[in-house]
Parts: C-alpha cells; sequence; structure tokens
C-alpha cells in the first residue's frame, strides 16, 4: 500500500517534472548549456522521484524506499520556486539565461569585417543628427 | 560568459552511472529510461512550434533508441555471443543524447561520399 507521504512525494515529482519540462521546452540552442543541464538534472531527478516507489522491483541494490519529512519539505520548495518563477517563462526564456547576440551563432565573426563596416554606417546613420534630423524632437 | 557546464562531460558521466547501476533492471526498462534521459537533453537545445511536437520528437528519439539498440542486442548476441548484460543502457542512452547530431553527421557522411563518387581528383591533388 502507498503511504501518504509517497502520495505527497509522487505530487510533488510531478508537478516538478511538469515545470521543468516546461521550460525545457522554451529553451533553445541559444540558452546557456549550464541553464539547460540543470534543468535536464532536474528532470532527470523528476523522473528518478518518480519512479523510486517501485524501483526496488527493478534495481535489487535500491532498496525500499523511506521518505522523510525534510525530503518533501525540501521537494516542495523546489516546487514552489517553479511555480513562483514561471511567469518570467511565460512567453520565452528569460533574457539572462540566453546568450548576448556578440556571443550567439547567428552573429558575424568578429573577422567579419564588411559586416563590421556595414553595421557601424548604419548605426552611424542612425545616431547622427545630421542623418536623422527628428531625433530627439518629440 | 565562460560556461562552466559541459554537455560532453555531463553526458560521459551520466554514461557511466547507467553503465555501473544498470545491470540487474530489466532490459526493456532500462533502454526506455536511459533513452528517455538522454532525448530531454537536445529537446531542450531544439526549438519547437507546439509542446505535441517536443514530446513527438523525444518519443521518436525514444523508440528508435530502442529499435536500434534491440537489433543491436539482438545480433551481438545470436552471432557473436556477447551478452547483453551492462552496454544496452549506455548505447541507447548516447543514440538519444546525440539524436540532434545524427541528422548532421548523416548528411555530411552523405555529402562527402556523394561528392567523392560524383567529383574526381583534380590532376594536382586538390578537391574543388
Amino acid at each position: 500500500m502507498i503511504s501518504f507521504k509517497i502520495c505527497v512525494h509522487l505530487v510533488l515529482c510531478a508537478l516538478l517534472l511538469g515545470t521543468v519540462l516546461f521550460r525545457m521546452f522554451r529553451t533553445n540552442e541559444e540558452t546557456y548549456e549550464a541553464v539547460r543541464l540543470a534543468f535536464w538534472l532536474l528532470a532527470v531527478a523528476a523522473i528518478v522521484g518518480l519512479l523510486a516507489p517501485w524501483a526496488h522491483h527493478l534495481f535489487p541494490w535500491a532498496g525500499r524506499l523511506r521518505l522523510h519529512w525534510s525530503t518533501l519539505l525540501l521537494e516542495a520548495g523546489i516546487v514552489a520556486v517553479q511555480f513562483v518563477t514561471a511567469k518570467h517563462w511565460q512567453f520565452n526564456v528569460p533574457n539572462q539565461f540566453q546568450r548576448p547576440f556578440e556571443d550567439s551563432q547567428f552573429a558575424p565573426s568578429q573577422y567579419d569585417t564588411h559586416h563590421a563596416a556595414r553595421a557601424n554606417a548604419q548605426a552611424e546613420a542612425k545616431w547622427h543628427p545630421r542623418s536623422n534630423p527628428h531625433q530627439g524632437k518629440l | 560568459m565562460i560556461e562552466p557546464a559541459n554537455s560532453v562531460a555531463v553526458g560521459a558521466s551520466t554514461a557511466a552511472l547507467i553503465y555501473l547501476f544498470g545491470p540487474g533492471a530489466p532490459e526493456m526498462v532500462l533502454v526506455l529510461l536511459a533513452s528517455l534521459v538522454g532525448a530531454l537533453h537536445p529537446m531542450a537545445k531544439k526549438t519547437f512550434a507546439t509542446g505535441m511536437a517536443a514530446a513527438g520528437f523525444v518519443l521518436l528519439w525514444m523508440a528508435t533508441a530502442a529499435v536500434l539498440t534491440g537489433v543491436a542486442v539482438w545480433a551481438l548476441e545470436r552471432y557473436l555471443g556477447v551478452p547483453a548484460a551492462r552496454w544496452p543502457g549506455v548505447v541507447a542512452f548516447g543514440i538519444a543524447f546525440l539524436s540532434d547530431k545524427w541528422p548532421v553527421w548523416l548528411d555530411q557522411i552523405i555529402d562527402f561520399a556523394l561528392r567523392r563518387k560524383t567529383q574526381p581528383d583534380e590532376p594536382n591533388g586538390e578537391r574543388p
């Protein structure tokens, strides 16, 4: 029979897996690798946690799951953090987790002098008061 | 910004953990678990239009890893007598973990093979 503690543990692990998969769906190649790996590790932990009550059937060395309240508290804390921070992931990955454009694979190489010259010319045309007389006026 | 994490190191250590702690479990369960864990990493790397597309990607690569590993297990046991003791989980994990790279590598191999076939070497040994 599944005890109350194991039920709480399963619910928390399922919530954790759901919130992590939601974030992993949002991340992309431009997200810092460390961030992606951290979420991947969290997803693996949630999957292992979901299987833990039956792990002794699959892996004899694992032994029966014995949950402590502190474990549940820790899981509840992680899930709370996930839910509280979910609003920052509503539309996209938070900017702090994304590589800046200069480091991006889509950014031109520093040796691409033609692009640099063109970008400088465009920036100058945009911000130079002579070429943009409306700048600074309402 | 220097990134301290390295997916190769993390993948290699996970494969080592599967190799160490995997045996004892039913083979198919281990293969499916390892491929699920492996396929989640490239899923986080790719951009998907919908959640269903992401789930489809993971399921597709889990199935691919399971089928390829199953064929390898069967062939090696049948023809070479190699028992499927520890390695199937690691192989399934490796196939799924690198699932975003296989198509690129296959394209490169096919391109290389076709170019080699259709364009003979230049007289001075250079390739166009």
